[in-house]
């Protein structure tokens, strides 16, 4: 991981990306107890490009295999940790980059979205797997429940917050 | 054969024990455990595939 977060670090200087934050399992994984995943996803500004999109993600695809990430399918892969990397694809991703916090790995600094972003994230996807998530996050009391009631209004989440099992446990 | 109130109590605990643990770890320590999980479920994934399969006869 120190090598995926090394690389991302480099890349953002180099100026290939504007910022980064990671979000998904991994980032879930700062706050509450580990759960099982494939990747980590990697939530990053992309300026606009006159190209499709996929064009646009293959200076960054380069200049992580330059670093020594190796190209498998949509993954980047550092040692263990395929890297998917995701442009900020809605307002909501967008401003959980922004509000993302500042974290150290290893000494290595990086940035991971915070708990109540992840949860609204996480609403917003919608599988089996993020409802389980939000639910983690509340009964191990580590999102702030007012933050994320404003962020559900902002984003019209209210529904979704239906399915989670534990919701109305304070 | 059921399980007694007694082992249903020794399970509830252990998995109590087992979650304290695994949410005192540090990030880097639960990043380590997720590439363990990864790796152990992959090796569950392929016994599994090895385990006789049940036909209707």
């Amino acid at each position: 991981m120190k090598d995926v977060l090394i690389a991302l670090n480099k890349i953002k200087e180099l100026g290939v990306i504007d910022d980064y934050a990671i979000g998904g399992a991994v980032a879930a994984a700062f706050y509450i107890e580990a759960v099982n995943t494939e990747d980590v996803d990697v939530f990053l500004f992309l300026s606009p490009s006159q190209n499709s999109l996929l064009l646009s993600l293959t200076p960054i695809y380069d200049a992580l295999q330059r670093l020594g990430g190796v190209i498998d399918r949509e993954y980047v892969v550092f040692g263990d940790w395929p890297v998917q990397i995701l442009p900020a694809y809605k307002p909501l991703v967008e401003a959980a980059i922004q509000h993302a916090e500042r974290v150290k790995y290893d000494d290595v600094e990086s940035k991971v979205f915070s708990p109540e972003y992840l949860c609204a994230i996480a609403l917003d996807t919608a599988r089996m797997k993020d409802f389980y998530r939000v639910a983690s996050f509340i009964e191990q009391k580590k999102v702030d429940r007012k933050i994320l009631d404003e962020l559900i209004d902002e984003y019209q989440l209210g529904e979704k917050t239906l399915k989670v099992l534990n919701w109305n446990e304070p | 054969m059921k399980a007694t109130n007694q082992q249903l109590d020794f399970v509830r605990q252990a998995k109590a024990n087992y979650r304290e643990v695994a949410r005192a770890k540090t990030w880097e320590e639960k990043i380590d455990s997720i590439v363990r999980m990864r790796k152990a479920s992959k090796i569950a994934k392929q016994a599994m595939l090895l385990l006789p399969r049940h036909t209707k006869s």
